[in-house]
């Protein structure tokens, strides 16, 4: 144990021991009444578990509830917390109100999350619960971005992670810590620490004896208390918000607990921990804790503590009661629930200007343009401050917009990317940059389950207005794990939405819609892209609508629906087919989803054939989805067998002659084309 | 012939291939002492010790990689992700790591890997304990990707899939861990003990990996399907009197081409099913391969029927899984077009 870890240790106790003197009256009914509260629902939720009632499963507290109670008593109403899959004690003691938790435990429109999150998702955005979470340690992540918006925004909240032992193994842990410690976060890393991961006990699967002396390598300070001692937590707690409200940065607390029951209210696992361990903490029971210390001070009379008690049966008899009464939601609801509406653009074109400028100088324009249009837009990445991003599309801007908007990040794609979630959940608008796409699969889990999900999990109410842009695929010999397109990942992933532009125009003016929508989008720059010819762009601030394809070229014999770098090959070989008298339409969809289907199908009913050109490789591509889309809807209408063009079934090679081979080329899409008419 | 449950045809899978191969490891959370919350693994700590089959960390990341690196480095990692909505944290170690490291080293490092994770919903896990990642697999070119849909071929997939010089990503169902689950939920599931598909013949059966299996003949139309669809399609076709041939495709990737164009050419109908999201699913590949090596024998648009664009969702997770009553109306409506 590091020295500041246990002297800390060693602080805390003494003020256990002296706690009661400094809490009044209220303070200590409050705790008292918070964990009585936390107790009952548990016990009557896993009633209701093994009636049937409440279904999938749930995650007791019983044992625990000293912690949240001390921790959130600590806490305004405008601090944020995030929490995990053990969480009913949290929001309970966060404010949150039995009667719309316990619906959204039934499955009903009227909880929280209008039955669509039930247990391991309920959240209250007005009480500014960021939810619990099913995925173990993402709550760290989102935590630094919250406590980043109101960094960034002068204010002084502070936001509260909680997470268990299990969580601190977890890669995002490490990042969250390093993160919230260098840029100074206002949070508090709250480790419920009751010792068993599942079955796993922490003492096997942990390299340190306690987890609060991993803070030393953050250089934060990390104390390890007794979460059973709800007057200990609160203590604590409450210098650590003091700490965190100065702008002094983040603390590590790890309380030591134990939970009552298993892993999860379905409780059919062996029972791993063993039989005295399991009786000494049943006996040190935090409410019995409590009492005795009550007892002792007389700090709440007999009589209260009786009503106290009455007055929580009173209330989850009327909570059930509402749960049962409750309506069921409808599917109607789902659509509304998984994306927040589009805008709609008026684009001026790209004919109505003359001048010229590059791919990655449109993306810059747009950049510079919305930062100093609102304020909420800020950007971070690596390398993205004074460098300007490795291929410069935010040149300039920390000059102009200054540190805080334009934030070099530590190499910690997870953690800055779900920062960005929790930036984007707590108000602003972050632009984050991912060096290069690849490095994306690292992030998956924040975008897959955190970013597109967040909004539908709540029931439809929040909004994820966040970008995630960067360059991906090849061409410039950066090999296989430098040149992927990966659009189709993200296609696949309802409540994301992806774009794709193919010039300098149509770059600007979405990054600029990407931007302003209310969704997480993901924005792929294709390098191709890149090292292209300028071309118009409007000086002027525009935006084109997500979801609205472009005819780039019209014909009337086939229909190339081609992506992104796949567009001005498309075009190239639409010119040379025209001199043998072929006349290629090529479609450029513009946003891969919401993809934009009418035109798409409009175009093949004119020509009749189709052939699909991406960079990405063909099996499992965007092409696929488009190829059964057309199929389905425009059946009738085919003449040929839809063909599909894009990367041969193999890793990018860095040799310049296999890459060339690999990402498909004119002479391919050329080929295909001549196969759908022949 | 002996019957047993999936879950013991896996458990069963790991015990022969361990007491063969000597390179096999068995690890994930709560794999070890307790045998895995499926209890997939049971009993193998106690019969191989610690240093075969161990518990780790919650780090899925953490779980990848070192199969990745004892994989290169000669032995034969089976490794769980307690649910497949988990390995997200670990995709980077999946795909730019255990699916590119032969091909990196140009055939000097292979990645023998497997890579199991139950899948699917109907469990009422919500969003983050429900989903079906196969598409994600799929589209990444050096992974090959099974989902068994019976015990037999669970344990005789998982055995191909440990063999195999690969990473195998090996995708269990989890409503048919106990059962045939044909997707009506109001009834109670047959246990696999009591069922015909439940047989197992004792000893080592490896299932050769990219084999389709058909599992109803018939004429009217061709059902793609895998892991619990076939179960659902099944009962479709016997609920709506379609004569239907079932195609299991148990390997994803590499996918049974073969089978599955000979069927549609006889049949020149084709209706896809599974439980993931439809945009982008592999359903989409499924359908393009269809139209473009049978465009001339269809008689109708290939149809999916599949989970909701929409995350998992709690309350409706019933109307979101494609059952047989959406299934038959599928089949009924590619006959009539």
């Amino acid at each position: 144990m590091t020295k500041q870890a246990t002297t800390a240790r060693r602080g805390s106790r003494t003020a256990g021991r002296a706690s009661n003197m400094k809490l009044d009256r209220p303070q200590i009914e409050t705790l008292y009444a918070t964990m009585r509260r936390i107790r009952a629902f548990e016990e009557r939720t896993t009633e209701l578990f093994h009636q049937g009632i409440v279904k999938g499963t749930a995650h007791s507290y019983i044992g625990e509830e000293a912690i949240a109670a001390g921790v959130c008593a600590n806490l305004r109403p405008d601090d944020f917390i995030a929490s995990y899959h053990r969480g009913h004690g949290h929001c309970i003691a966060k404010g949150a109100k039995l009667d719309r938790m316990m619906a959204e435990l039934m499955g009903r429109e009227t909880g929280y999350c209008r039955g669509l999150g039930g247990s391991m998702h309920i959240a209250d955005m007005d009480l500014n619960i960021l939810g619990a979470n099913g995925i173990v340690g993402a709550a760290m992540p989102l935590s630094t971005g919250a406590a980043l918006a109101s960094k960034l925004r002068s204010g002084d909240q502070v936001t509260v992670a909680f997470f268990g032992d299990g969580a601190s193994n977890q890669g995002v842990f490490h990042e969250s810590m390093n993160l919230a410690s260098v840029w100074k976060l206002p949070m508090l890393f709250v480790c419920e620490n009751n010792q068993y991961a599942l079955t796993t006990s922490y003492r096997n699967s942990t390299s340190v004896a306690q987890i609060a002396t991993r803070a030393a390598g953050y250089e934060v300070p990390g104390v390890t208390i007794d979460g059973n001692d709800a007057v200990e937590v609160f203590l604590v707690v409450r210098e650590a918000v003091e700490r965190a409200r100065r702008g002094e940065g983040p603390t590590l607390i790890e309380c030591m607990t134990y939970r009552w029951g298993q892993h999860s209210m379905r409780a059919n696992l062996p029972e791993p921990r063993p039989k005295d361990e399991y009786e000494a903490w049943i006996a040190r029971d935090p409410i019995v804790v409590m009492e005795a210390a009550i007892d002792r001070d007389k700090a709440v009379p007999k009589k209260r503590m009786k009503e106290i008690g009455e007055e929580i049966e009173t209330d989850l008899d009327a909570a059930v009661d509402f749960g049962q009464k409750s309506a069921e939601p409808t599917p109607e609801i789902l659509p509304e629930a998984v994306y927040a509406p589009h805008a709609k653009w008026e684009e001026p074109g790209a004919a109505s200007t003359k001048r010229e400028i590059s791919f990655v100088e449109a993306l810059n324009e747009a950049l510079h343009q919305e930062m100093g249009r609102d304020d909420s837009v800020f950007m971070m990445g690596e390398d993205v401050g004074a460098t300007g991003g490795i291929f410069q599309v935010s040149k300039g801007l920390m000059d102009k917009y200054g540190r805080e908007r334009v934030r070099d990040t530590p190499i910690s794609e997870a953690t800055f990317v779900g920062c960005g979630v929790g930036a984007a959940i707590a108000g602003m608008r972050p632009v984050v940059e991912i060096q290069i796409f690849d490095f994306v699969a690292l992030t998956m889990d924040m975008l897959v389950n955190q970013a597109a999900k967040f909004r539908f999990m709540l029931g439809g109410k929040p909004t994820v207005p966040l970008v995630i842009r960067g360059p991906q695929g090849g061409g410039i010999r950066l090999a296989a794990q430098h040149s992927q397109s990966l659009e189709a990942w993200f296609a696949h992933v309802p409540g994301l939405v992806v774009v794709a532009p193919s010039t300098p125009y149509d770059a600007k003016g979405l990054l600029v819609a990407a931007i302003r929508d209310d969704n997480p989008v993901i924005f792929l720059e294709q390098k191709l892209l890149y090292l292209g010819q300028p071309g118009p762009v409007p000086e002027e601030l525009y935006a084109i609508p997500l979801g609205k394809a472009d005819v780039k070229r019209e014909g009337k014999d086939v229909t190339v629906v081609a992506t992104s770098s796949m567009v001005p090959r498309a075009l190239a070989a639409a010119g040379l087919l025209e001199r043998e008298g072929i006349s290629v339409e090529v479609v450029d969809p513009r946003t891969i989803h919401p993809l934009d289907e009418e035109t798409i199908l409009a175009s093949v009913k004119k020509t009749n054939r189709l052939v699909i050109a991406h960079e990405a490789w063909r099996r499992g591509g965007i092409g696929a989805e488009i190829a059964s889309i057309v199929m389905e809807k425009a059946f009738d209408w085919l003449d040929a067998p839809i063909a599909r063009v894009g990367a041969t079934d193999n890793p990018m090679p860095y040799n310049d002659a296999l890459e060339r081979h690999t990402i498909p080329s004119q002479e391919r899409i050329v080929e295909a084309i001549r196969g759908v008419l022949g | 012939m002996a019957r047993m449950t999936m879950i013991e045809a896996i458990q069963n899978a790991h015990d022969l291939a361990m007491e063969r191969d000597r390179t096999v490891v068995a690890f994930g959370q709560d794999v070890g002492f307790f045998g895995g919350v499926f209890r997939c693994t049971a009993g193998l700590q106690k019969k191989y010790g610690k240093e075969r089959c161990f518990d780790t960390p919650i780090s899925e990341l953490g779980i990848i990689g070192a199969a990745v690196g004892m994989a290169a480095y000669g032995l034969k990692p089976c490794v769980e992700i307690q649910f497949a909505d988990y390995m997200y944290p670990a995709y980077d170690q999946i795909v730019s790591e255990a699916a590119r490291l032969r091909y990196r080293s140009a055939g000097e490092f292979t990645c023998p890997l497997v890579v199991r994770m139950p899948t699917g919903g109907g469990i009422y896990g919500g969003q983050t304990h429900s989903q079906s990642p196969e598409a994600l697999f799929a589209h990444v070119t050096g992974l090959k990707t099974v989902v068994p849909s019976t015990p037999a071929d669970a344990r005789g997939l998982l055995l191909s899939s440990i063999e195999d010089p690969d990473p195998v990503i090996f995708l269990e169902p989890k409503r048919l861990y106990n059962g045939p689950f044909d997707g009506h939920h109001d009834r109670p599931v047959v246990s696999w003990k009591k069922h015909d598909l439940g047989e197992v013949e004792p000893g080592y059966h490896p299932v050769p990996l990219g084999k389709a299996a058909i599992r109803r003949p018939g004429s009217a139309l061709t059902v793609l399907a895998y892991g619990t669809m076939v179960h659902v399609a099944l009962a479709a076709a016997e609920e709506t009197g379609v004569d239907a041939e079932v195609i299991d495709l148990r390997t994803l990737l590499p996918l049974d081409l073969d089978t599955i164009v000979e069927s549609v050419r006889k049949t020149g109908r084709c209706v896809i099913v599974h439980e993931a999201t439809l945009t982008c699913g592999y359903g989409a590949e499924l359908a393009a391969l269809v139209q473009k090596n049978c465009f001339y024998s269809l008689e109708a648009p290939v149809v999916r029927v599949t989970g909701w664009d929409t995350p998992y969702p709690h309350a409706q997770e019933w109307d979101y899984f494609p059952g047989p009553t959406r299934v038959g109306r599928a089949m009924t409506q590619v006959l009539e077009s």
